[in-house]
């Protein structure tokens, strides 16, 4: 095989692999705390998948259990699989009246559950202190990771430090926004940008691909002939 | 090519959301409705090239390669915020200001609801809207000529002398957890292992049940401009889906074009 045929194969390959992430951050467009995907190519074999961590926009629905979260922060929540991070907002109770993520894990606070008595109107400040009327009844704990510290993508929205076992420290730069959710932090115009380049640069690779074949026949036709 | 079946959970998702969206708008006039919210999250990852992985240079992957497969739909959630209150002058109406729900004995199941438009059916006794009988029990005597309901829930008749023939507290439930209750229709929720079970106290008290309005009636907490807004939203997430899948089609297209 022609090493420029390799080539182009291996090109549309990436493509392909490019429109699968494009169409993962689309589908993704109501997922609150969603942070959007992008993969580079380098050289031959050199790909890279980043998860672009800026802030989403923050939308207000009304909801006192509803928290966005501006800055680099984000929840601790206690999964099967242990302390996973998340910044979907969207939380709920569970029939013990503690504060839970959509999936039922619960929100951790001070390194326990919070419990939520609801006998007052619920109100959570910029700290993540929250106050059941007057009562202060717990904080949620906000945590952030130093820089140089890279996260990847568990399921379901959460994500978890790159290498196990990596401890978050106390969120430095983060306000919490109650009755307000943080949106998918992807632009729509950019998205459909990219895919439509994202076409037609397989487009160059299938023409380069069919040039080369015609190529090859009529070497063929040729020198038989 | 993976992205077709993302796009189509993508699809799905906004099929959903716009699913729960029609519902509270044709809800949006219903006595004690509350609306609900699709939540949605992404799916799991694959990961292609994990970080830490030897490249062919002999260097470390720093970040790898994780390619989603889209979305899911979370849950269903209902929003138990407070709606208006609309005046209705009627005696027999009574909006909760506050978290409790009313029980309501249907056949031989308790259900609960906050729709509060109560009457008195042929034994005197205060039914809802469908004939169900308010728990515990309120019985109105034939001598009474005038009701009122205090907004601690008691429930007092009068005669026509003005006499007190009869004085019914009425109890106000709630649960641990409201969103995880089952709706039922007809205003009714009914529990589930996800809301925990009831609680009962008074009207007025210190567990956060919420006081009685008497000759008012909640309406629907459907904010029909916010549905709009997301219907908009939604339509248009769908639009983008179906564009991917117009894309990722067109590759395959061409794909399948190279070979004549």
């Amino acid at each position: 095989m022609k090493l420029e045929s390799y080539f182009t194969t291996l090109g549309s390959l990436e493509e392909q692999k490019r429109l699968d992430i494009i169409s993962n951050n689309i589908a993704n467009a109501n997922s609150p705390g969603f942070k959007k995907d992008s993969v580079h190519f380098s050289d031959v074999l050199g790909e890279v998948s980043y998860t672009s961590m800026s802030q989403g926009p923050i939308h207000q629905t009304g909801n006192d259990l509803d928290i966005a979260l501006s800055g680099d922060g984000f929840l601790s929540v206690q999964t099967d699989q242990g302390i996973l991070y998340t910044r979907a907002g969207n939380l709920t109770l569970n029939n013990a009246k503690q504060l839970v993520t959509q999936d039922g894990w619960p929100v951790l606070g001070k390194d326990a559950p919070i419990s939520i008595q609801g006998k007052a109107k619920l109100r959570i400040t910029e700290d993540g202190q929250i106050f059941d009327g007057d009562n202060a009844i717990g904080s949620i704990d906000i945590v952030q990771f130093p820089p140089d510290v890279s996260l990847k993508k568990a399921q379901n929205g959460y994500f978890e430090p790159q290498a196990a076992g990596t401890q978050p420290e106390k969120a430095t730069n983060c306000f919490v926004h109650q009755g307000a959710l943080e949106g998918a932090n992807f632009n729509l115009v950019e998205e459909m940008a990219r895919m439509v380049q994202t076409t037609r640069n397989y487009e160059s690779y299938q023409k380069t691909i069919q040039n080369s074949a015609n190529l090859d026949s009529q070497v063929i036709s040729k020198m038989s002939g | 090519m993976r992205s077709l079946w993302t796009a189509a959970t993508g699809m799905a998702a906004q099929q959903t959301n716009m699913d729960v969206i029609a519902n509270n708008l044709a809800n949006a006039n219903t006595t004690g409705f509350k609306s609900s919210r699709g939540n949605f999250e992404d799916l799991m990852y694959q990961t292609t090239v994990p970080a830490g992985a030897q490249n062919s240079a002999g260097t470390t992957v720093p970040t790898g390669v994780q390619i989603g497969m889209g979305t899911k739909t979370s849950s269903v959630e209902k929003l138990f915020a407070q709606g208006n209150f609309t005046e209705t002058s009627n005696p027999m109406d009574l909006a909760i200001q506050g978290n409790g729900f009313f029980q309501v004995l249907r056949g031989t199941q308790q259900v609960y609801t906050r729709a509060g438009s109560f009457k008195t059916d042929q034994n005197g006794n205060l039914v809802d809207a469908s004939g169900y009988a308010l728990q515990p029990q309120v019985s109105i005597p034939k001598t009474a000529v005038a009701t009122s309901v205090d907004s601690s829930g008691v429930f007092t008749a009068t005669d026509a002398t003005g006499k007190v023939v009869q004085t019914v507290q009425i109890t106000l439930y709630n649960f641990p957890n409201p969103s995880g209750l089952q709706s039922i229709g007809a205003n009714y929720f009914v529990p589930t292992p996800a809301s925990g079970n009831e609680t009962n106290a008074l009207p007025g008290g210190p567990e956060g049940m919420g006081t009685v309005l008497q000759g008012y009636l909640e309406a629907s907490n459907t904010n029909v401009v916010n549905e709009m807004v997301n219907m908009i939203l939604s339509q248009r997430a769908y639009e983008a889906n179906s564009k991917v899948i117009k894309s990722a089609d067109e590759m395959l297209q061409m794909a399948n074009n190279v070979v004549k």
